[in-house]
């Protein structure tokens, strides 16, 4: 079980910065997934962490063993680490047992050894007896599951995944997902897990790093960064949500258009953001506090839930409201209940 | 409609005519006796005869060899250095790989014996006597390995782009040292460019004849086709003999070309897919410089040398008697105004260029629109078939086909030899081959939707390939043609047995003047012809590049 601590990366490509001072601590055993949008430079982390790239300046450490520190370097081979590509990166040239006992060979086992080796790797994918396929023979979920057994093969201290899922169809996308990460905590080894997809990174992490523009906007369980995230920035890009433009008023009240708005703490003085998730959105008959009439514009059938657009005269804006499709249709004039521990207000950024 | 499909039948059936015609009459004259019956005589005589087949083939084998395996080695290396290592200023190797290529064989073996044979330049530079002889074995090796270097290094280059660099880090992450990625990921996966090289380069070197010509036979070192050409040239002629010789040559061409049909179909199978990600390049680390230097010194020197020997020479009153600017003259370059011979030359290798681009461009047009568009239909089938021969004849040496062409052409129903008509085509048969490649590979990329949705518009068919398909052709027609005419400026292989009083060629001037050790007038037509072809190369490029962007904006 290893710790991986990443103290105040820089990197920059030209004068292009990526990383900025970024400090993080990857827990042993865990599963953390780096989430962001291109150009966060997740994808840099993770191959400074493979050593397929050096940082500028900071340190990487696994464990007590520096792997990076300013000149300090330890080359990708000798770190103990086991690696998933975005496109699998399967040797063409060899067969699924070629791809799968290279770096068996090199560690100087036994042919004995390494078939064994090779057959409880592909055993723990559910490809047992596919040693001898060639690579081109396989599906696309296929190759995935031999490029997982080929990074577990060697026992490695550190899993790293390269935005692993993102080639294969929906479906067999979430089967793999769960698969990964049941295998991971089976095997109880630290992974570090690139992804843009905020969906697949709340299914499989222990704890999401959420990246954006080469800093570390948010860190947590995808509970707490999901229902209490620290920024607009996190709460949009973990998913969708109401947006309403208003003003603090005292104790931790807001007015927004005609309509005052019970918080759940105090907010500054000055103009607000307020983020609401559609799915945190109640119905209201005669709820005194924090209660809004509405009208429904649109409805859409989202298979297991049901979405409504309102337009709330009150608060001059519109609403999005989820819940699963068995509740009763409604149609015309509602009144909405905005839960105050739901509502997360930020200071709004005057640019 | 209908004069598409008969000018498509007449082009088809014409290369058709003229393959088989040369084909059986090679067959017929290698199986002939002296009084005109089937016999196996002279393939018994060649068979027996060390001089004849064995000797030659041999030595062609001994050259082939080696030469393949150096082309493919440096070039890969250099290739490797270009593509994915960080030496500095990488891009620049092509022109410097491609220059030695550019310069004809003939020319480039004659800057050779301008540099290192006796009195030559470098002894007159350093005042020592040259480090290797001018003519022989391994003189041949040298110029043939650097003249076709050019081959490993672009097919290498492509494949090295085209494979995930991912695939390399993989292997890193497996544990493997950088050398061991090297050996174990990057050659093995260029594997498949690295035999296609072999196999090219080997038949490049089969089928070669100006260079072993110019520094073989002088030192009594004959290959497969300059023992051609001395049986099909020197009196008494034998011809039978010469064509027994010439279906063996022709038969190793077709056989490589097999090999190298399979290695590509093969390799389609292969996933080299993904999309590459950002291509890391392997540093060098401290070796980077010394790598650099040793490597822009070495190609400086022999891409800028051979060219540098030729333009020094030309400008010489006479060939050995001293380099300096004293010595110095003008005067051959007039003589390529004044001579009436040069200047007819000149003529003819301007219009044959010309005519063999046109229409072995136009005939390539016919036979990639045919084969593709028409394939169901008859016409579309026999296109289908002309697109392999023209394939067959490309591979086909040129002496080979120069043999074909004297024996079904001279007298007969149709006299072309003595004529300059049977050099245009001997030149179409040979490089029509190159114009379907390239305007058939365009072809398929252009989907025949845009074809349908003219024909919805209410075109006819006509109007659509004037208006729709040979617009969107334009780059590969100005490809083809620039290539056509490239290949003929510097053709000697074909021409060297089928041009006659009257019908000689530039390249063939140059090659008489080489051979009768007029260095100095050979010289001067030798530069005045490399640099026309670059210039036409540069200029294709040009042109073809703003056709391109004229249809991609």
């Amino acid at each position: 079980m290893t710790t991986i601590r990443i103290e105040r990366l820089v990197k920059t490509y030209g004068d292009q910065p990526v990383l900025h001072e970024l400090s993080l601590e990857v827990r042993a055993g865990e599963l953390l997934t780096l989430l962001g949008a291109s150009g966060s430079g997740k994808t840099t982390l993770l191959r400074i962490l493979a050593g397929l790239e050096r940082a500028d300046t900071g340190r990487v450490m696994f464990g007590d063993v520096v792997v990076q520190d300013g000149a300090a370097f330890v080359a990708p081979q000798k770190r103990g680490l086991g690696m998933v590509f975005q496109n699998y990166a399967l040797w063409p040239h060899l067969d699924v047992m070629g791809n799968l006992s290279l770096a068996l060979r090199e560690q100087g086992l036994s042919k004995h050894e390494i078939a064994q080796r090779v057959d409880e790797a592909l055993q723990t994918v559910g490809l047992a007896g596919q040693r001898h396929r060639a690579i081109h023979q396989l599906s696309g979920g296929q190759q995935q599951r031999v490029a997982l057994a080929r990074a577990l093969v060697a026992r490695p201290r550190v899993l790293l995944m390269d935005e692993p899922l993102s080639n294969l169809d929906a479906g067999l996308r979430e089967q793999l997902r769960d698969d990964i990460r049941a295998l991971q905590q089976r095997l109880g080894i630290t992974t570090v897990f690139v992804t843009h997809d905020q969906t697949e990174a709340l299914a499989i992490s222990d704890r999401i790093a959420l990246l954006h523009q080469g800093r570390m906007v948010e860190l947590g369980a995808p509970e707490q960064v999901y229902t209490r995230p620290q920024s607009p920035y996190a709460a949009h890009f973990l998913g969708k949500a109401n947006v309403l433009d208003g003003h603090a008023e005292a104790d931790g009240w807001a007015r927004v258009g005609q309509t005052r708005l019970k918080l759940s703490g105090s907010v500054g003085p000055g103009a607000l953001q307020i983020l609401i998730r559609p799915e945190s959105l109640r119905w209201a008959d005669d709820q005194a506090l924090n209660g809004v009439d509405v009208q429904i514009t649109a409805l859409r059938m989202l298979g297991p839930l049901r979405e409504y657009v309102m337009r709330s005269e009150s608060l001059a804006c519109s609403l999005v409201l989820l819940e699963p499709s068995s509740a009763p249709l409604r149609t015309g004039a509602a009144r909405l209940y905005l839960p105050p521990q739901d509502l997360r207000a930020w200071a709004r950024q005057t640019n | 409609m209908a004069v598409a499909a008969a000018l498509s039948m007449l082009a088809v059936l014409g290369l058709l005519a003229f393959s088989l015609l040369g084909g059986w009459e090679l067959l017929r004259t290698a199986f002939e006796s002296a009084s005109g019956t089937w016999s196996f005589h002279p393939l018994y005589r060649a068979l027996t005869q060390h001089y004849m087949l064995a000797g030659p083939l041999l030595n062609s084998l001994l050259l082939a060899i080696p030469v393949a395996l150096a082309a493919t080695l440096l070039g890969g290396l250099l290739a490797w250095l270009a593509v994915r290592s960080d030496l500095p200023g990488g891009l620049w190797l092509l022109p410097l790989v491609a220059l030695p290529h550019v310069i004809p064989g003939f020319q480039l073996a004659s800057a050779w014996v301008e540099i290192f044979s006796h009195g030559g330049l470098w002894q007159a530079a350093l005042g020592v006597p040259a480090p290797m002889s001018a003519y022989g074995y391994a003189a041949i090796v040298v110029v043939m390995t650097l003249h076709l270097m050019l081959f490993p290094f672009l097919l290498v280059a492509s494949n090295l782009q085209a494979a995930d660099p991912a695939l390399e880090e993989a292997g890193r992450i497996a544990g493997l040292t950088p050398a061991k990625v090297f050996l174990r990921i990057t050659i093995p996966l260029a594997r498949p460019a690295l035999l296609g090289s072999l196999l090219l380069v080997f038949a490049y070197v089969m089928e070669e004849f100006g260079i072993p010509s110019l520094l073989g036979t002088p030192s009594g070192f004959e290959t497969l086709t300059t023992r051609i050409y001395g049986l099909a040239t020197t009196t008494p002629l034998d011809l039978s003999g010469a064509s027994v010789l010439a279906l063996v040559l022709g038969c190793i061409a077709l056989g490589v070309l097999w090999m190298q049909l399979r290695l590509w179909a093969g390799t389609r199978l292969e996933t080299l897919s993904g999309k590459a990600s950002r291509q890391g390049r392997v540093r060098l680390g401290r070796w980077r410089w010394p790598v650099a230097v040793l490597v822009w010194a070495a190609l400086c020197t022999v891409a800028l040398a051979p060219f540098g020997a030729l333009v020094l020479v030309s400008l010489l009153n006479s060939w050995g008697q001293g380099y300096g600017p004293d010595h110095w003259t003008g005067s051959r370059y007039a003589e390529l105004l004044h001579s009436e011979e040069l200047r007819r030359a000149l003529r003819n290798t301007l219009a044959l260029a010309l005519g063999s681009a046109l229409a072995g461009t136009a005939i390539a047009v016919v036979i990639a629109y045919a084969s593709q568009r028409f394939r169901p239909r008859f016409v579309g089938r026999l296109a289908l078939i002309a697109d392999r021969v023209s394939f067959v004849t490309f591979a086909v040496p040129g002496l080979v086909i120069g043999l074909a062409l004297i024996l079904a052409f001279s007298g007969g129903w149709l006299p072309l030899y003595g004529t300059p008509w049977i050099l245009l085509v001997a030149y179409t048969l040979r490089f029509s081959g190159v114009g379907v490649r390239t305007v058939a590979a365009r072809l398929s990329q252009i989907g025949v939707e845009l074809e349908a949705a003219a024909e919805v518009a209410g075109l006819s068919r006509l109007r659509i390939l004037a208006r729709i398909v040979l617009p969107l052709l334009a780059p590969a027609l100005v490809g083809s043609a620039v290539l056509i005419f490239v290949n003929e400026v510097k053709e000697i292989s074909a021409t060297s047995l089928l041009a006659s009083q009257g019908s000689e060629t530039l390249a063939y001037e140059a090659y008489i003047r080489f051979q009768e050790g007029n260095y100095t007038q050979g010289s001067a037509v030798s530069v005045v012809m490399i640099t026309g072809v670059i210039a036409v190369l540069l200029l294709g490029r040009l042109v073809g590049r703003s056709t391109q962007d004229l249809i991609t904006t």
